[in-house]
């Protein structure tokens, strides 16, 4: 691959042949793995410094995206893995003839919102926010494996806590949920307040 | 429609019951709120009044006692929690706008993961695995798994799991009689010979229990029915109780007689 060379790694002749040496490695890797493969996995398995991997998951990921390949590196659910451009949608759904669209109801999508923000998160809590009963909503999400619950509230009754799974992050397209988008940007502005409270009092006051 | 209720020295409306309850003046758990309800449910029947309003209120101000009462069974004083009658009008409208917002917040994020979800099904994952020359290098997981193992682990899965079943027996400890234990310290005895006493209160499932036997072996020895005798057993100190050496008939009987008359 001469990549590298284009690419120019901004380090010594002994880094850069390292790199050359583990790129190709890390290539196999991610080309057999199953899920997101995480840096320190590879670091571990290639047996080199976590810095020498990163240097060659970046280069591959400049090297696929510059030579137009028909697939990319994507940071997903805490790791790398390849996939398909979303331009080649169609033609591979055609190929595997199955959607890979996995819909959620609009009760299960504000479900699955509370969850990933306030996680951990008890059942009594969603119901709180949501002001409706979403006990059958959390078992359809476990089911399909975006929330999980593993631990207990220290509270009377020890709830069941829910946290959001890794594949909500592989379905999402989050490496983290520090990737989440911010909360804040979707609070309201001061005059759709205002509105709501008029709409919502207005009645009474009259 | 004004309910008043007598409940120990208060004697006055269910809302000024509540207000005291609220503030401290009156110990909630001194309330039986069973009574209350029959107490209403009797008024409504009598005076065939069941307006809405009424009985709205007579739920709202119930359910707040009911807190109440389970704050203070939870061990959390009224300072641990937001008086709700505390809560003025506007407040009580801030309260509401902030649970509306919250939703719609939520509501809109939802949206925002719905479009994540979708833009990200249009790129499909590799995770085809390896190459299939290659499937006979992955170790298989279950080489170091017998048969055997498996079959324990099928037989564990399928097995019926007994569950602990909370009963009333988890609130109210099921009533023994005092004639009850002491005939079973009698018949453990006579049928041990010699006996320790965590030998004999090994099946109590009580304090009661084990202080009822206390107690009948204590007048046992003294009424000249069982010895006690010191004894090392299993290299500790302990105290053997056995029948009497010069125990007669009558003697036993007098004592059993006495056990039994104990209901």
């Amino acid at each position: 691959m001469q990549v590298q060379e284009e690419q120019g790694l901004g380090c010594g002749n002994t880094a850069r042949s390292l790199v050359d040496k583990v790129l190709p490695q890390v290539e196999a890797l991610l080309v057999v793995a199953p899920e997101p493969l995480s840096i320190v996995e590879m670091s571990r398995l290639l047996e080199v410094d976590a810095n020498v991997v990163v240097e060659s998951v970046s280069t591959l990921k400049t090297f696929y995206d510059e030579t137009h390949r028909a697939f990319y590196l994507a940071e997903i659910g805490g790791g790398h893995q390849i996939r398909t451009r979303a331009t080649f949608e169609s033609v591979v759904k055609r190929y595997i003839n199955s959607s890979y669209k996995d819909r959620l109801s609009k009760a299960a999508l504000e479900v699955l919102a509370i969850v990933a923000y306030r996680q951990p998160i008890s059942r009594s809590e969603i119901t709180q926010i949501r002001g409706i009963n979403s006990d059958a909503t959390v078992r359809l999400l476990i089911e399909k494996g975006y929330i999980e619950a593993k631990e207990r509230s220290d509270g009377p009754g020890q709830a069941w806590l829910y946290r959001t799974t890794r594949l909500f992050l592989e379905r999402l397209g989050l490496f983290s949920l520090a990737d989440l988008p911010r909360l804040d940007e979707f609070v309201p502005d001061a005059k759709a307040v205002e509105d709501l409270e008029e709409a919502l009092f207005s009645d009474r006051e009259s | 429609m004004v309910f008043n209720v007598k409940v120990n020295e208060f004697d006055g409306p269910i809302d000024l019951l509540l207000s005291n309850v609220a503030s401290g003046k009156l110990e909630v758990n001194s309330i039986s709120l069973v009574s209350l309800v029959m107490e209403f449910i009797e008024v409504i029947e009598s005076s065939g009044n069941s307006k809405l309003d009424g009985l709205s209120r007579f739920i709202s101000v119930m359910s707040m006692l009911l807190h109440y009462k389970c704050r203070g069974i939870l061990g959390k004083t009224f300072e641990d929690d937001i008086d709700l009658e505390e809560i003025s009008s506007a407040e009580e409208r801030e309260v509401l706008l902030i649970a509306l917002l919250g939703v719609a917040v939520f509501k809109d994020v939802s949206f925002e993961l719905q479009r994540r979800i979708e833009q990200t099904s249009m790129t499909i994952a590799r995770e085809v695995g390896p190459d299939l020359d290659l499937v006979s290098d992955v170790s298989d997981p279950l080489r170091k798994v017998s048969p055997q193992e498996l079959r324990s682990v099928f037989e564990r899965m399928v097995s019926k799991v007994e569950r602990d079943v909370v009963d009333a027996t988890h609130i109210t400890t099921t009533q023994i009689s005092v004639r009850e234990v002491g005939e079973r310290v009698m018949e453990r005895i006579v049928a041990s010979k010699r006996v320790t006493f965590s030998e004999l209160i090994r099946f109590a499932k009580s304090r009661f229990e084990i202080v009822v036997s206390f107690l009948i072996i204590l007048e046992g020895a003294r009424a000249g029915v069982l010895e006690l005798e010191m004894a090392e057993v299993e290299e500790n100190d302990s105290v053997l109780i056995r029948l009497s050496t010069a125990l007669s008939d009558s003697l036993y009987e007098n004592f059993t007689d006495l056990i039994r008359a104990l209901d």
